[in-house]
């Protein structure tokens, strides 16, 4: 499971940052995550344990397909499409 | 991985029709299903007055948009159920839609009707809430549509939220309701406005990437009593099929569709013959569901029926 961001006071700690620099930050319900390396749409999703069928991924506004590279500078968000009751 | 279309980066895959899409021809794609939908299974005429069921959430106001710029004129209807801050947002977005489509709203406010949300008017009852929400909802706006002169009320039921429900259905032999799963329900004398779907055959992961790609402001959150719905767990195990085994939702629904139309699903002979003797809509008992709970909790007057108008301004 990917790791939650660290928080304000962590950010002075050297190691993390130097471990979480290149990090991609992805939002996901609400709470901002770190993975700590280049992935695609496809294996962000397996990483999260997440249903192709049943999420979308944006990378920067604007949706992308699930062989996209996530990089660094990426605002990434995973969005829930399944609602139900 | 490149639009089919037009060779640009795409911005959807769709598996299920073996196929990528890139933002623009995605929504072209999606506006011409529906279109189509609506075109084959005659699901609103010409000059036909609509209304459209509207959450907040994205299917419905999906649907509510793309009617309108399909060129069907339809206004809405809003049921706020007094869910507190989520009702609020609800409204709130549902209002602005009205506003930017310059269509009329109607709504009705069950805390004023009862002076409870559906929680209190849940656990009171002895009814799981979205079992009580959906007969309050189908009554309510099946009753605005009559009493406002709308021959035909769209939902935005997708192809999730329909093969969910018929998954159900099937799992627990409910046959009873097996027939009413169709693209539409048709009207009954005066008292049931005929029912349509048109995003009947659109996945609910096409219907939020053409809400998220068209811009549309829409409620992110979950209704906060749907937790643990079944319908959800027929959804899941759904998606991990169609994973799996691409089109497996559209080929379930389209098999339905089929059963249905050579008449292997007929109607259950048990549906309410009689008239509500309060309210005049159909009903298996003496009063309806609807006004057996106005009886009880109505607050000023018994049996009265609210529905505020939010013409555009």
């Amino acid at each position: 499971m990917p790791r939650r961001a660290k928080s304000p006071a962590a950010t002075f700690d050297n190691v993390a940052r130097l471990c979480y620099e290149f990090a991609v930050k992805v939002e996901w319900e609400g709470k901002v995550h770190e993975v700590e390396k280049r992935v695609t749409v496809e294996r962000l999703l397996d990483m999260f344990r997440l249903s192709r069928e049943a999420h979308l991924v944006s990378a920067n506004g604007t949706l992308v397909t699930e062989d996209h590279m996530l990089e660094p500078d990426d605002r990434v968000r995973i969005i829930r499409v399944i609602s139900g009751g | 991985m490149k639009c089919r279309v037009c060779g640009k980066q795409a911005n959807i895959r769709l598996p299920q029709y073996n196929t990528a899409l890139c933002s623009e021809d995605f929504t072209l794609f999606f506006e011409k299903r529906v279109a189509t939908t609506i075109r084959k299974y005659r699901l609103i005429g010409e000059e036909e007055k609509t209304l459209v069921a509207v959450s907040g959430g994205k299917d419905s106001l999906s649907l509510w948009r793309l009617l309108n710029g399909l060129g069907i004129s339809a206004d809405g209807i809003y049921i706020d159920l007094g869910i507190h801050e989520y009702s609020r947002v609800s409204f709130e977005k549902t209002k602005a839609m009205a506003e930017s489509l310059r269509r009329t709203l109607y709504s009705f406010s069950l805390p004023d009707a009862f002076t409870k949300g559906i929680k209190d008017l849940s656990g009171i009852m002895r009814r799981p809430p979205c079992s009580l929400c959906g007969m309050i909802k189908r009554y309510v706006m099946n009753r605005a549509c009559i009493e406002h002169g709308y021959s035909v009320l769209a939902t935005g039921h997708n192809l999730d939220d329909e093969a969910s429900a018929l998954l159900g259905n099937l799992l627990h032999w409910k046959e009873e309701y097996l027939w009413k799963k169709g693209v539409s329900l048709d009207a009954e004398g005066a008292h049931l406005a005929r029912k349509v779907k048109p995003l009947f055959l659109c996945s609910e992961k096409e219907t939020a990437a053409y809400a998220v790609m068209t811009g549309i402001d829409y409620v992110y959150e979950e209704c906060p009593y749907s937790v643990g719905a079944k319908t959800l767990l027929y959804k899941g195990l759904l998606n991990r099929a169609e994973e799996e085994s691409p089109t497996t939702k559209l080929v379930f629904m389209k098999g339905y569709l089929k059963r249905v139309r050579q008449g292997g699903l007929t109607k259950d002979e048990r549906e309410p013959k009689s008239l509500c003797g309060a309210c005049g809509y159909p009903s298996y008992a003496e009063l309806c569901s609807f006004c057996r709970l106005m009886e009880r909790f109505g607050t000023t007057d018994t049996l009265s029926f609210s529905i505020h108008t939010h013409s555009p301004s």
